[in-house]
């Protein structure tokens, strides 16, 4: 029998109901997973840190695992986006949040077993993460697993454009992977970093509450007026000889002057101290902080009144000319007659 | 004997030049001033430990400037170089604010090169005598502001050139209650040189007021101190405000470019 006051097609209803739930989550969780991997593919460099720090690299090397890791992420995001939710993908992209989640929930069970040490490695600041640990864990469980949960409902079948659409995802992911390893020679470091031009060094902060922390409470020096100032990373053992050049550029009477940001540690300074002679303003500046400013050091950039002017990446070009300059005048002079 | 003091003052005349010349090439007006007080090193002198010396640090000249009663003259230690010399005593010009300036007739005496000892010691030889300079010992444990600022120049320069804001310090002075700020701080800690002086400033300012100040100098290893631990301190410097023996508050790290004005908002926040 069938009941009279029951919809002649309740099941297609309900099933196009499902079919767009199902739709929406994949959509939202495709456009979470393929934002994520473009903005993690501009500064590949980054990413390969933290998977090295994480210690998921799943025995890769960190730059290897991070190009896979795009892969992956960016691929199942534009599967996602194009609705191709078939049980294989549904399960990989589960794999993925998961994985996600279980390494979001160890660092916060780290920080709550006092494991996780986020402090600046000059030693002086506390902890400077901007969201905790727990907070990072509640966000992802909270922006992904509905998500997820969702694209699990009303999943098409096989249709003729599947094919089109999985050589769609595969271009995204192509592409992805071509912009992570192209992202260090394109000139994006004012898009991919906190530091551009027209950015305030008192937004420029790391941490939250009262250990936040920003560019002028760590260089006082460059809050006002003019300055030329250099990220660098004085373990580079290139770093003595970039020194060398900025000590010639104070020394030779340099007119705009020069601050140089560094993570190191007290001992660090102290044997620099005698080891570089620094001529210029050395400020130990946390990882934390410095961390977004750059994809590649050195980096240098000017800041006028508290606000950042120009950008360069490496050395400013007013710093080369003037020490090429000193160097083409000792040769010259140390020519014979 | 006559004739051999003769070379050896010819000599050393050969040298003084050579000085001067290398002061000439630099513009020794220029470069040679800017000596700020520095309390990072400790100067000992024939094994003797002086913590009384005077030292100036100068970064631009990549040179510090040694000034103590155990030594014959003012010394100069050329870290760029790695050379030392010695000056006349009447070429160097303190300026008001308590930095130097080398004269630009000044004429440096070479008396040797440096040898660094551990990456961070400098010894050298001044007049026969054994020199080294080394990084001055953390002061670690419970402190008193005065005996921060006696012990430390650069502390005593930075707090001299400091001037609290004037509103925040009749706020503060017109305390009545309980107040105590315990100060947790590195020596070591480049941001607690900076800022620091500033609360040991404040405090001065303050030495007819009911606030105590006390100071705890804690290790690189900041967790590794029961103290900071106890008072769940993981950053330097901390200032922790208390209130009837409760803590109300902590000077933000953003705030401690003038802790006076942190401190009267957390002791009487606007209202409203």
């Amino acid at each position: 029998m069938i009941d009279a006051a029951e919809p002649a097609h309740p099941l297609p209803l309900r099933r196009r109901l499902a079919e767009s739930a199902g739709w929406l989550g994949g959509a939202s969780l495709g456009l979470i997973l393929l934002v994520a991997s473009a903005l993690k593919a501009l500064d590949p460099a980054a990413f390969a840190e933290e998977i090295g720090r994480q210690g998921v690299g799943f025995g890769l090397p960190p730059m290897a695992a991070a190009l896979a890791a795009l892969a992956v992420e960016s691929g199942l995001g534009a599967l996602l986006l194009v609705n191709l939710r078939r049980r294989g993908v549904m399960l990989a992209a589960t794999a993925l949040v998961l994985f996600f989640l279980a390494l979001t929930g160890r660092t916060a069970w780290r920080a709550a077993h006092g494991q996780l040490d986020e402090s600046g490695s000059c030693g002086c600041f506390g902890n400077l993460v901007e969201r905790s640990p727990n907070a990072a864990f509640v966000q992802d469980l909270l922006m992904l697993v509905p998500s997820l949960a969702l694209a699990w409902a009303g999943r098409p079948g096989a249709t003729a454009a599947s094919g089109i659409r999985s050589g769609v995802a595969l271009g995204v992911a192509a592409a992805v992977v071509g912009l992570a390893a192209a992202a260090p020679s394109l000139p994006l470091d004012d898009f991919a970093t906190r530091l551009h031009p027209g950015a305030r060094l008192s937004e420029l902060c790391a941490g939250a509450g009262d250990a936040r922390v920003c560019l002028p409470t760590v260089a006082p020096g460059i809050a006002s007026g003019r300055h030329l100032v250099l990220l660098a990373d004085v373990r580079d053992p290139q770093f003595a000889a970039l020194a060398a050049r900025l000590n010639r550029y104070v020394r030779t009477g340099g007119e705009t002057p020069l601050t140089v940001l560094a993570d190191f540690r007290p001992e660090e300074q102290q044997a620099l101290y005698w080891e570089i002679a620094p001529a210029f303003d050395l400020q130990a500046t946390p990882s934390a902080l410095l961390r977004p400013l750059y994809r590649r050091l050195p980096r240098g950039f000017l800041v006028s009144a508290g606000t950042v002017e120009k950008t360069w990446a490496g050395v400013p070009p007013e710093i080369s000319a003037a020490t090429a300059a000193t160097a083409a005048t000792a040769a010259s002079a140390a020519a014979p007659k | 004997m006559k004739r051999g003091g003769l070379v050896l003052a010819m000599v050393f005349s050969m040298l003084a030049l050579a000085g001067a010349q290398r002061l000439a090439a630099q513009g020794a007006d220029a470069v040679l001033s800017g000596f700020e007080p520095s309390g990072d090193w400790l100067l000992v002198v024939a094994d003797k430990e002086l913590p009384k010396a005077r030292i100036y640090d100068s970064t631009r000249a990549q040179a510090l400037l040694l000034m103590s009663a155990e030594l014959p003259s003012p010394v100069l230690v050329d870290r760029s170089t790695r050379s030392v010399a010695t000056l006349d005593l009447m070429k160097v010009a303190e300026r008001a604010d308590g930095s130097i300036d080398l004269l630009a007739d000044a004429v440096l005496a070479p008396s040797g090169t440096i040898e660094i000892e551990n990456r961070t010691d400098a010894a050298f030889t001044v007049d026969g005598k054994k020199v080294l300079l080394k990084p001055r010992p953390w002061m670690l444990g419970p402190q008193r502001g005065a005996v921060l600022l006696e012990g430390d120049a650069g502390y005593r320069w930075r707090a001299k050139r400091y001037e609290p804001d004037a509103g925040s310090i009749t706020s503060l002075r017109s305390e009545r209650r309980d107040v105590r700020i315990l100060t947790f701080f590195g020596s070591w800690c480049p941001h607690c040189k900076e800022h620091l002086p500033l609360l040991l400033k404040t405090e001065q300012r303050l030495a007819d007021a009911k606030i105590r100040f006390d100071y705890y100098g804690l290790p690189s290893s900041i967790k590794s101190d029961a103290e900071a631990t106890k008072w769940n301190v993981d950053g330097v410097p901390t200032a922790i405000v208390l209130l009837n023996g409760k803590e109300i508050g902590r000077i933000p790290n953003g705030s401690w470019a003038s802790p006076e004005v942190a401190l009267a908002l957390l002791l009487h926040p606007p209202k409203g």
